[in-house]
């Protein structure tokens, strides 16, 4: 028996392939999982949607309990507004409410529930009371669509989805959820697109014209950094809409409804009683 | 927010790929350099050596090299990717070969400063070192141990 010294192959126990070109490869197949897992969630969800009773939504009401006492007058000004563009809404089942935020931003939030919150900025920047009748429109556009259900469902079953499948953890996990979160933020914007749509549409029948809509985005949501460097991989990143896209949907819509952008604006707040028919 | 997030760890992902393979590297010289100068020491699986005309057996012990290695933050993602897809983690086969040709140098290190002449019985042991942090456990390294018996023969007397 002999000995025979031999050096070890290298060759044989270890890869030669690039460990960079492995590393896209398989970061590429995460996101594109990633992004057919929201996709197909958000078909799941479109379709059970219809089939939740509103009830479900009218249970979270009772946590905003705390915008009952409101002492500021323009809530029950901003309410005889929605109680009568809700007459518009022969569907509806909810009963709404106003909340006063205080904030130096003009916003409008749209809570479970049947809580519409304004904040102070938004009511001190209303001119007329059209202004203010599109905004709120448009949040009881997102009660129309449900789109509270929406968003917490999608949000809810992707991170269980991912959960389930072992890949919550670690980069890869983060990884994941970002491109998820990304690719749900598109389904977000047409959201904001179709609440638009509805608030038009409320505010076409009450008032019989458009007026008002186009300058809550011309006047008061205006963002002027933002839109003058917007490119399209930007707007990706955004939830909502920019404010010239959805200017342009206002007004492809305005043509098709056959609504004016008149210059007949309400007074706010409005103290002559309500006598503009459709 | 995210893009912050995602920012750091893409750049802690490239330094730790290019360190990690400098590192790499550097062992696999060292590894190679060894070997090569190390070869007319036998180290083998048998357990004992067949009988040789005129040695007698002097005396034998234990040996043993054991070495303790990491993985890299880069190594480690990409092994977390293949765990979702499946398939060869060819980011840690270099780890391990590296670890378990160190731990055979190691004992052949020790054998050589014994005054032994072979090394039979060679085995070869993996533990796994986890650290436990909140969730789950992580890998801190991979520990290779190597161990048999160094035998050193005389000249039979005549």
């Amino acid at each position: 028996m002999r000995f025979n010294a031999s050096l070890p192959d290298d060759r044989v126990n270890v890869s030669d392939r690039s460990a960079a070109r492995e590393a896209l490869l398989l970061v590429a197949g995460v996101v594109a999982l990633a992004i057919s897992l929201v996709v197909v969630l958000a078909v799941a969800i479109e379709l059970v949607i219809p089939f939740v009773p509103v009830g479900v939504e009218r249970y979270a009401s009772s946590a905003w309990s705390v915008l009952d006492a409101e002492d500021d007058p323009r809530a029950a000004d901003a309410k005889a507004i929605v109680d009568r563009l809700v007459a518009h809404w022969p569907d509806n089942e909810l009963d709404y409410r106003i909340g006063i935020l205080d904030s130096d931003q003009p916003n409008a939030l749209a809570l479970p529930g049947g809580a519409i919150l304004l904040t102070t900025a938004l009511l001190d920047g209303i001119t007329n009371e059209n202004e203010l009748a599109f905004v709120l429109g448009h949040e009881l556009g997102h009660f129309r669509n449900r789109d509270h259900l929406r968003g917490i469902g999608r949000g809810l079953t992707f991170a269980i989805t991912l959960g389930l499948l072992g890949i919550g953890d670690g980069l890869a996990g983060n990884l994941s959820a970002t491109a998820g979160t990304l690719a749900q933020r598109s389904f977000g914007r047409e959201q904001e697109h179709d609440a638009d749509r509805f608030g038009l549409e409320l505010i076409g029948r009450e008032y019989g014209h458009a007026g008002g809509s186009i300058e809550v985005f011309t006047r008061l949501l205006v963002e002027p950094e933002v839109e003058a460097e917007t490119n399209a991989t930007q707007r990706y990143f955004q939830s909502h809409p920019s404010n010239p896209e959805r200017i342009d949907a206002l007004r492809l819509q305005a043509r098709e409804q056959g609504l004016d952008f008149l210059d007949q604006r309400q007074v706010w707040p409005h103290e002559a009683t309500s006598g503009v028919g459709t | 927010m995210d893009s912050l997030f995602l920012m750091s760890a893409l750049l802690m992902l490239v330094v730790a790929f290019f360190v990690g393979d400098w590192i790499e590297r550097r062992h696999y010289k060292s590894i190679r350099a060894r070997e090569t100068r190390w070869a007319g020491l036998p180290v083998v699986t048998l357990r004992t050596l067949p009988p040789l005309p005129g040695w007698t057996h002097d005396r034998s012990g234990l040996v043993s090299g054991h070495v303790v290695i990491s993985v890299d933050y880069f190594k480690r993602f990409l092994a977390g990717l293949r765990g979702i897809f499946g398939g060869r983690v060819r980011s840690y086969e270099s780890l391990m070969d590296r670890a378990r040709r160190e731990a055979v140098l190691r004992l052949k290190e020790q054998a050589l400063h014994e005054g032994y002449q072979a090394v039979v019985n060679v085995r070869l042991e993996t533990t796994t070192l986890a650290r436990s942090s909140k969730n789950n456990k992580k890998t801190a390294g991979v520990e290779i141990l190597a161990f048999g018996t160094g035998i050193r023969m005389a000249k039979a007397a005549a």
